[in-house]
């Protein structure tokens, strides 16, 4: 296993001859008007030469832009490019070449959990924009490449790129981008085979410089006949010409302007058949191999004159290739290949001839390459030759560090080509995809992979074993079961080796979230603050930045609002990957804490797109409840309903138990407030019902004191107190620390003045106080509302006077105005009656029977008190009246 | 036996195919026409072996004038 210093997988280094442009061929004909025509590329943002195989779309780019080669960030595509994490690698490497700016997506895309390719791509872009950088980016075979995300991230590029940065494409087929928008735009420019046919002329010049002789016009007109001007085509005639003699040349200029056949076909059988055997044979055996040095052709062919045979047909311009050497191969030798056109005809010929021999080779070839440590090359020979039992073997052992280096995509259409049984036998393979799963967040997924998994936990080695039990431990925090969580961690540390960080991190990871379950928030901590340098140390992100995330909430509840504003700062060289959106989230939701809104207004919309862009349930979720808060600090209920709406459709898609278990305490809140108390009950119950513990059952006890306090049903305010004086003493004890203490000192002072208690509510108010003041805690007493306001006001504490400063104007503007109360005096007896039934849920037409009176009457007395209590519906009426005390007995 | 979703499919490309151009259609059956062009019938497991197939004609540079699928009791053989 190829080990960086962490026990990370390093990545394979990329081929330097993908990044650089062929050369052109020594006797290559100069066209003045195509070189003219391409070299407008550097004048127009897209440019797309798109032609058949062997029109010559290569040579024609690097004639025109080979001159500017410094400028020129080229890149040759293969079939294993088909993958957007792996293809911008190499276009972020060829950017970095030419201009000194892609190395970041060069890294970033080397690594388990990249961010998305555009969040990459606008850095860049951003990077190229200010330098001024001067590149064309040229993208040679493009239709090899059919991921939809690539084509998206194409897009992108080319709808932000910078002035100095242009598109050449060149393919075989029009690529899945919006060419009628450029087109009409005018930012295309097109070659297309047209254009880049040979004409009579070049035809003859072509021919005249690879013959060294003069060529007759009969000649010269029978090649362009057959051909069409296909540059391919007329490089085969020219072979099959060398060394013909005169009756020779005549039958063949018969058979090309009079035959029927397929000219490029015949055209190689031409040449095949005045080559001698023995390099015949060489050419014939070598087309089967995607690349090849004579060592690779003599262990395939078990002839040994590879070597001489090379030399030759390089000599005679057999269309022998310099070739980028296949992942992995033993470095310092020169890789070679035919030209895909004539290696696909003369693989058409060799299959003709015997139709076994291609798997042969390339079953041979496959074992050459293991034996050379190439472990991808021969997955891929093994593959294509039907040697399965060797594929699943091969990429059992290679599928971890695959995944570890952002190919987990590979391994998933691998694992797909195999047959079942095959599959079923990988299981390392198997195990590795279930790293992939995790890390995407795909836990349905992750739950039967691993639960058959574990029916053949037996056949694996200890240190695999490890891993499944680590990814179990993850589940398991992720349903909620903490106890499972924490054995099945604790067994994983035990188990795996010191080296295996990313396993380790896991099962850390696993560890913090059953703590914080169980309510043990100093444990937690320290668990989480132990997650970060292991998840660094193995080259994740996603846990890093959850361990800020869970570590911001962590000490937020414990009272420490300063550190979990730092714990949570955006990290230098992560800025723009979503795995720290859950952490700026979690920095908003300090931030609110101190009702610092405009910095929370500056930092919640860019959290919420990385947590879009990410897609994690649990962080959208957070995202939400964080929006709705700041709505309702603003004092738009209406928005932070919609907000809160949206958090519960979110939770649908699968999170936590925990986050369920807050979703339910805030949408509770939210009813109460509006005086739907059988929906705020509902939530309240279904919450209660997750079993979740810890903080979030704290949050569960304060939103139902809150819910009692303002339906104040018969018993309610005795069950308030009650859990209340609970929740205190617990919050004192140890953990929950002080935020909790806070928030439930907050609810109890409220309760008390409610049962009519006011000393007890000025004592608890007065320690609340006292504790928020340090860390500067303020929501906590602005969302209590009205009932804390008015005790605040009471209060002779200086940062009490701070906390009421925050409070919504009209709130203060009551509190102030409080004493004495000119609307209580102006209060009639009946306007008294009627508020006492206004608080039950009695209808007007109920109102009025229950006192003798009409119902206009009851509107009339209604409409008065609204003016007399300052307020505007019923809702409000009522409380406003419990606030002054006019619902008490005393009234009648 | 031939998936549910296999269909029987006729391609025409323009000149003569030889044996070894065939040999990298070995999923159908060529025929000559007298008028230059060859006719290629076969079945085909799925779209996207359809795909494929149409990739190699492209790949070839051979110049495609129809694709049609053929009734479902053709080339049952």
């Amino acid at each position: 296993m190829p080990d960086g210093p962490a026990g990370v997988p390093t990545p394979e280094p990329i081929p330097l001859a993908k990044l650089r442009p062929p050369t052109l061929h020594p006797r290559h004909v100069a066209r003045a008007a195509l070189t003219t025509r391409l070299a407008d590329a550097w004048r127009s943002p897209v440019t797309l030469v798109s032609a058949p195989a062997g029109f010559g779309k290569t040579s024609a780019l690097v004639a025109a832009l080979g001159a500017d080669a410094a400028r020129v960030a080229w890149v040759a595509l293969d079939e294993r490019d088909d993958d957007p994490q792996r293809f911008f690698r190499l276009v972020g490497a060829a950017l970095q070449s030419v201009t000194g700016h892609g190395a970041v997506l060069e890294r970033a895309l080397s690594t388990p959990q990249a961010p998305p390719v555009p969040v990459l791509l606008t850095a860049l872009l951003n990077a190229l924009s200010a330098a001024r950088s001067e590149a064309l980016l040229c993208l040679d075979d493009l239709h090899l490449v059919a991921d939809r995300q690539v084509h998206e991230g194409l897009e992108f590029l080319v709808e932000h790129a910078p002035e100095g940065l242009r598109l050449v494409i060149a393919t075989r087929a029009d690529p899945p981008l919006p060419l009628h928008r450029w087109r009409a735009r005018g930012q295309l420019l097109e070659v297309r085979a047209d254009e880049l046919r040979l004409s009579a002329d070049d035809t003859a010049e072509m021919l005249t410089r690879e013959l060294g002789r003069p060529v007759g016009e009969a000649t010269v007109a029978a090649v362009l006949h057959a051909t069409e001007g296909w540059a391919a085509g007329v490089r085969l005639a020219s072979l099959a010409l060398v060394g013909a003699v005169d009756t020779d040349e005549r039958a063949l200029v018969e058979r090309l302007a009079h035959g029927a056949g397929y000219a490029l076909e015949y055209l190689a059988e031409e040449v095949l058949a005045r080559l001698d055997g023995p390099l015949a044979a060489f050419v014939l055996d070598a087309a089967a191999l995607d690349a090849f040095t004579p060592d690779l052709v003599d262990a395939v062919t078990t002839r040994g004159d590879a070597d001489a045979r090379l030399r030759e047909a390089r000599e005679r311009g057999l269309f022998v290739q310099a070739a980028p050497p296949p992942e992995g191969a033993p470095p310092g030798a020169a890789w070679w290949r035919f030209h895909r056109l004539f290696r696909t005809l003369l693989r058409g010929r060799a299959n003709a001839i015997d139709a076994e021999r291609e798997p042969l080779l390339r079953r041979r070839a496959a074992a050459w390459f293991e034996d050379h440590g190439a472990a991808e090359a021969a997955l891929e020979y093994a593959l294509s030759s039907g040697d399965t039992r060797r594929g699943a073997r091969l990429l059992d052992a290679r599928a971890y560090d695959l995944v570890m280096q952002g190919r987990a995509r590979y391994v998933e259409r691998t694992l797909e080509r195999l047959p079942a049984a095959d599959r079923d036998r990988a299981q390392r393979a198997r195990l590795a995809y279930g790293w992939a799963l995790l890390l995407r967040g795909r836990y349905d997924d992750l739950a039967q992979l691993t639960s058959v998994l574990q029916d053949e936990a037996q056949e694996l080695s200890a240190g695999d074993r490890a891993q499944l039990l680590a990814l179990r431990a993850v589940l398991a925090d992720t349903r909620g079961r903490a106890h499972d969580a924490l054995a099945l961690a604790y067994e994983v540390l035990d188990a795996a080796p010191e080296g295996d960080l990313v396993t380790r991190a896991t099962a850390q990871m696993a560890l913090a979230g059953a703590r914080r379950e169980l309510g043990e928030i100093g444990a937690a901590i320290a668990a989480y603050e132990g997650a970060i340098p292991l998840s660094r140390a193995a080259g994740l992100a996603v846990p890093e930045g959850l361990a800020r995330a869970h570590l911001g909430l962590l000490y937020l509840q414990r009272g420490q609002l300063s550190k979990a504003i730092s714990v949570t700062q955006p990290l230098e060289g992560a800025a723009g990957h979503p795995a720290t959106a859950a952490a700026l989230l979690s920095r908003c939701s300090a931030l609110l804490e101190r009702d610092e809104l405009a910095a929370v207004r500056a930092a919640l919309p860019e959290a919420t797109a990385l947590a879009e862009r990410g897609g994690q349930p649990a962080v959208l979720v957070n995202a939400q409840l964080t929006w709705s808060r700041l709505h309702e600090a603003d004092g738009d209920r209406h928005r932070a309903d919609a907000a809160l709406e949206a958090a519960r459709t979110l939770v649908e898609r699968g999170v936590p138990t925990w986050v369920r278990a807050l979703v339910a305490a805030r949408s509770c809140e939210a009813s109460a407030a509006a005086g739907a108390f059988d929906a705020a009950e509902a939530h309240l119950v279904g919450g209660e019902a997750l079993g979740a513990r810890g903080p979030v059952s704290a949050a569960l006890a304060l939103a139902r004191v809150r819910l009692l306090l303002r339906r104040r049903s018969p018993g309610d305010l005795d069950a308030a107190l009650a859990i209340t004086s609970e929740l205190v003493a617990n919050a004192g004890a140890s953990d929950p620390g002080d935020g909790v203490r806070i928030g439930a000192l907050v609810v109890q002072a409220s309760t008390q003045a409610a049962s009519g208690d006011a000393s007890s509510a000025h004592t608890s108010l007065a320690r609340a106080v006292r504790m928020a003041e340090p860390e500067g805690f303020v929501r906590t007493f602005v969302e209590a509302g009205l009932e804390c306001a008015a005790i605040l006001g009471r209060l002779g504490h200086p940062y009490a006077r701070r906390l009421l400063a925050a409070f919504p104007s009209e709130v203060r503007a009551r509190v102030l105005g409080a004493t004495p109360e000119p609307a209580l005096q102006a209060a009639t007896r009946r306007e008294r009656d009627i508020l006492r039934a206004l608080a039950t849920a009695a209808t007007y037409g109920r109102i009025a029977d229950d006192l003798g009176v009409s119902v206009n009457t009851v509107r009339f007395h209604v409409k008065n008190l609204y003016a007399k209590l300052g307020v505007g519906t019923r809702l409000e009426a009522v409380e406003r009246a419990r606030t002054l005390g006019w619902l008490g007995d005393d009234g009648t | 036996m031939a998936p549910a979703t296999a269909r029987a499919y006729e391609l025409r490309v323009e000149r003569h195919l030889g044996s070894g151009a065939a040999a990298l259609f070995p999923e159908f059956e060529l025929r000559h026409e007298s008028d230059g062009s060859t006719v290629l019938t076969g079945t085909l497991a799925d779209q996207a072996v359809l795909h494929g197939v149409l990739a190699r004609v492209r790949d070839l540079g051979l110049v495609l004038v129809g694709v049609r699928e053929l009734p479902r009791d053709h080339g049952a053989g």
